[in-house]
C-alpha cells in the first residue's frame, strides 16, 4: 500500500513555490500540470469507491470503469477552463496537454513507488505509454472541443461524444495490456502511433481552421 | 474462428475504411461540419468494434462484466445526432410529437432490452442515446421539408408494431412465439429491404442531394434497432446491413459534399 497523498503533497510542493517565481505560460502550464496531479489522485478515489461498491475486483475495475472515470475528470478542468475563460486554441491544447501530463506524471509516481523501478525497460515502456497515453486523449479531446466551437456546433452531446471516443480508445489500452504477450506489445505501441496519426491529422485541420 | 468473428473482422475491416476515407474527405472539403462530424463519429464506432474483437480474442468464452465497447457506439449515435441538428441545419419550430414518438420508441427498446439482458444501467444510457439520434434524425428530416405529418403516421405505424410484437413474445411461448420471433425478422429485414430500394432509387434519380443521407441515416437507425432486436445468425445479417449503411451514409455524404 502507498500513501498517494503524501506522494502528491511531495511532488507538489516545490511546483506550487516554483509558481510563485514564474510568470505568464509557464505559471499557467504549472498550473494545469498541478491540476492533472489532483485529478489522478481524485480519479483513483472514485475508481477505488467503484473497485469496492460494485464488487467487480481491482482488475476488472482498472480494465472497465477507471477509463471512464480517467477521461470523465480530466475533461472537467478543461471544460472549466473553457466555459470560465473562453480561451484560444494555443491555451486551450496547452491547458490539456499539462492536465494529461500531470496526470500521467502522478500515476507513473505512484506505479512506480508501488512496483519498483527496478527494470529499466519496463520503466521506459511505461513512461513512453502510460505517459503518451494520457496526453493523446486529452489532446484529441482539446482539439475536437476547438473544431466544435469553430464549427458553431459546441453542444452538450458534441462533447460527451467526443470524451467518449477517449473514454473508449483509453478502454481499448488497458484491455490491451491486460494481458501479456503480443497484444501488450500492440498496447504499449498504440499511444505513440496515435500521437503521430493525431499529429498529422491536426495539421490537415489546422491547414483547414486556419488555427 | 466462427462466422461472428469473420463478419465482426470484416465490419472492423470496412469501418476503418470509412474512416480513412473520411479523413481524406476532410481534407478535400472546406470545413464541412457534416464530414468532420462524420469522421469523428465513425472513429468512435470502429474503436467500439476493436474492443470487440479484442475482446474476443483475449477473454473468450467470459462475459464483461461492463460492456465498455458501447462507449464507442455512445459516440456515434450522439456525434451524429450533433451533426443532423447543428446550423446550418434548419430546425422546425413544432416538433413535439416527434420528439414524444422518439422517446415513447425508445422507451419500449429500453424494456425490451432489460427484459432479454437484465442490464439496467447500459440499456438506459444507451437508450437515451438512441432516443437524442432518432430525434435528431427525425426534426432534422422534418427541417428539410421531407416528413410531412402523413409521412411521420407512416413512420410511426411502422416502427410501434414491432415494438408490440416483439413485447408480446415476453406472454406467449412454444409454436406461437416461434412463429411471432420470425414475423419480427420478416418484418424487419423487409423494413431493411424498403429502405434499400428506397435509396437506391433516390441516389439513382440524383436530384434530391440530402434526402439520399436522410435515408441512408434511416436505414442505420432501422437495421441498429433491428440488430439489437435478433439473435444468432439474425443479428448477424442485422450486422451486414449495418455495415451496408455506413458505407452508404459515406457515399452520400461524399456526392452531397461534391454538389456543395
Amino acid at each position: 500500500m502507498i500513501f498517494a497523498e503524501n506522494i502528491l503533497l511531495c511532488i507538489a510542493i516545490p511546483l506550487i513555490v516554483s509558481l510563485l517565481f514564474v510568470r505568464g505560460e509557464v505559471r499557467r502550464y504549472l498550473t494545469a500540470f498541478l491540476v492533472g496531479m489532483g485529478v489522478c489522485l481524485l480519479s483513483a478515489y472514485i475508481s477505488g469507491f467503484l473497485n469496492l461498491s460494485s464488487g467487480m475486483g481491482e482488475n476488472d475495475t482498472a480494465i472497465f470503469l477507471s477509463p471512464i472515470v480517467e477521461e470523465l475528470m480530466k475533461l472537467l478542468p478543461l471544460l472549466y477552463f473553457l466555459f470560465l475563460f473562453q480561451p484560444g486554441e494555443r491555451m486551450l491544447t496547452m491547458f490539456a496537454v499539462a492536465i494529461g501530463a500531470g496526470f500521467a506524471t502522478f500515476e507513473n509516481c505512484c506505479y512506480i513507488l508501488t512496483s519498483g523501478a527496478e527494470r529499466f525497460s519496463y520503466v521506459m515502456i511505461r513512461g513512453m505509454a502510460v505517459g503518451v497515453m494520457h496526453i493523446v486523449t486529452i489532446y484529441a479531446l482539446a482539439v475536437w472541443l476547438i473544431i466544435a466551437r469553430n464549427l458553431k456546433a459546441f453542444s452538450f452531446p458534441a462533447v460527451v461524444g467526443g470524451v467518449s471516443i477517449s473514454m473508449i480508445f483509453h478502454a481499448l489500452y488497458n484491455l490491451l495490456v491486460s494481458e501479456p504477450g503480443p497484444s501488450s506489445v500492440v498496447g504499449y505501441l498504440m499511444p505513440i502511433v496515435t500521437a503521430w496519426g493525431l499529429y498529422f491529422l491536426y495539421r490537415k485541420i489546422a491547414a483547414a481552421f486556419d488555427l | 474462428m466462427n462466422a461472428s468473428d469473420v463478419i465482426s473482422l470484416l465490419y472492423t475491416m470496412v469501418l476503418l475504411v470509412v474512416v480513412l476515407h473520411s479523413i481524406r474527405l476532410i481534407s478535400a472539403t472546406n470545413r464541412s461540419m457534416k464530414v468532420i462530424f462524420f469522421a469523428f463519429a465513425v472513429v468512435g464506432l470502429a474503436l467500439d468494434e476493436l474492443y470487440w474483437l479484442t475482446y474476443g480474442i483475449l477473454r473468450p468464452d467470459t462475459r464483461m462484466p461492463f460492456a465498455a465497447n458501447e462507449i464507442g457506439e455512445w459516440a456515434f449515435f450522439l456525434l451524429l445526432g450533433a451533426s443532423l441538428t447543428a446550423p446550418p441545419a434548419r430546425k422546425p419550430s413544432p416538433c413535439l410529437k416527434e420528439i414524444l414518438f422518439c422517446v415513447l420508441f425508445s422507451a419500449c427498446n429500453i424494456a425490451l432490452w432489460i427484459g432479454w439482458s437484465g442490464e439496467w444501467g447500459q440499456d438506459i444510457i444507451t437508450g437515451i442515446v438512441i432516443c437524442y439520434f432518432f430525434s435528431s434524425l427525425l426534426i432534422s428530416v422534418k427541417g428539410a421539408g421531407y416528413l410531412t405529418d402523413r409521412r411521420f403516421g407512416v413512420v410511426a405505424a411502422v416502427c410501434l408494431p414491432l415494438v408490440l410484437m416483439q413485447g408480446l413474445t415476453f406472454f406467449v411461448d412454444g409454436s406461437v412465439k416461434t412463429g411471432l420471433d420470425l414475423a419480427c425478422y420478416v418484418y424487419m429485414f423487409a423494413g431493411c429491404a424498403f429502405l434499400l430500394y428506397r435509396l437506391a432509387y433516390v441516389i439513382r434519380k440524383g436530384s434530391e442531394r440530402n434526402k439520399a443521407g436522410f435515408l441512408a441515416c434511416g436505414l442505420f437507425a432501422w437495421s441498429t434497432t433491428s440488430m439489437y432486436m435478433s439473435s444468432g445468425y439474425f443479428y448477424l445479417a442485422m450486422l451486414c446491413v449495418c455495415m451496408i449503411s455506413i458505407v452508404l451514409m459515406l457515399y452520400t455524404l461524399k456526392k452531397e459534399v461534391e454538389a456543395e
